[in-house]
């Protein structure tokens, strides 16, 4: 005989009562029943008269099969996705006679840096 | 219909995802028995040493499936919000977010193939493997490895689904940096992946 709580957001859920009854329950509702109704519906009921933890109980169980890699293996791609090849940034040829310009001085001042050069 | 907080089970690992493709169709499914997978839709056929979990989107498959689906022992996941109100108990929900990926929910992108790769991925996959996702008619007749047809083969459904993987890829470095998705998928029209030749895979692969 175990005593189980009904989660929130399910039910309404039906149960027979042992006394040749059916009794329908609503969330929040506990029950004790001789079954164990928290493998009966997982995530619907959890037993709490064993320090049970809901979260635990509603979790589903994913096995994790045998395979064991110590390293990935590697993959032998054959064909690389267009948007993985990052495109080349186009670098602009510098012709090496121009005279690099000053963006941020007027024309008046480069005159005066020309004449004082001079 | 219970909620699953997601958990990294599978962290690290290699996770297979099993399409619907034709290409599948003399598939060795021994292949798979110690592998992480995650199946659409019909893949739960496979049984639960092949197919390790079970996820769908469409509730018109699942009308469709529900009395053979319900005897499946792996683990069947949806993101479709009518089945997280109702009371079936044995089928595990995330929300369903519209497009891309998400770490908090399976995104749909219009195909079952793209929950499972986001499902996958919240599982802590390091590299995601697509088999059967052919994308593309091979025979004009058939368009699935198994026998079930849900609708008649239909080849303009296949722009949108690349169109969903297309959103689905433009997240992967926001939400899963670390992670890869790799099509072992011969003939296949989806390209946004880097593809590797089935045979070859397989030889490759370390038991």
């Amino acid at each position: 005989m175990g005593l189980y709580k009904m989660l929130p957001k399910t039910g309404p859920h039906e149960e027979p009562d042992g006394q040749g009854n059916v009794v329908t329950y609503a969330a929040g509702d506990v029950i004790e029943n001789d079954s164990d109704l928290s493998t009966r519906f997982p995530g619907k009921f959890i037993r709490i008269d064993t320090g049970q933890s809901a979260g635990k109980d509603m979790q589903p169980k994913i096995p994790i099969p045998h395979r064991f890699i110590r390293e990935p293996a590697p993959v032998l791609v054959t064909q690389v996705a267009p948007e993985s090849v990052q495109p080349v940034p186009k670098i602009p040829e510098v012709d090496s006679n121009d005279v690099p310009v000053d963006r941020f001085s007027t024309p008046e001042e480069v005159a005066d840096e020309t004449e004082a050069a001079e | 219909m219970p909620q699953w907080t997601p958990t990294k089970t599978w962290e690290g690992r290699d996770v297979f995802i099993i399409g619907g493709g034709l290409s599948l169709k003399t598939f060795d499914w021994d292949l798979l028995k110690d592998e992480c997978t995650i199946g659409c839709n019909d893949a739960y056929l496979l049984g639960k040493e092949v197919c390790k979990i079970c996820v769908f989107g469409d509730p018109k498959w699942y009308r469709k499936h529900k009395h053979e689906l319900v005897k499946y022992e792996g683990i069947v996941f949806t993101n479709h919000g009518n089945f997280q109100r109702n009371r079936t108990d044995w089928i595990w929900a995330l929300p369903r977010k519209a497009r891309g990926l998400a770490k908090d929910a399976l995104a749909w992108n219009k195909n079952t193939g793209s929950v499972a790769v986001n499902l996958a991925l919240i599982l802590g996959a390091k590299r995601v493997f697509l088999l059967g996702f052919d994308m593309c008619l091979l025979n004009k007749h058939e368009q699935n490895w198994h026998e079930n047809l849900l609708n008649e083969p239909d080849k303009s459904v296949y722009p949108l689904f690349i169109r969903g993987f297309e959103m689905l890829s433009k997240q992967m470095h926001k939400y899963f940096s670390n992670a890869e998705i790799i099509n072992v998928t011969d003939s296949s029209a989806l390209n946004m992946f880097p593809k590797v030749a089935c045979d070859a895979f397989w030889k490759g692969r370390v038991k």
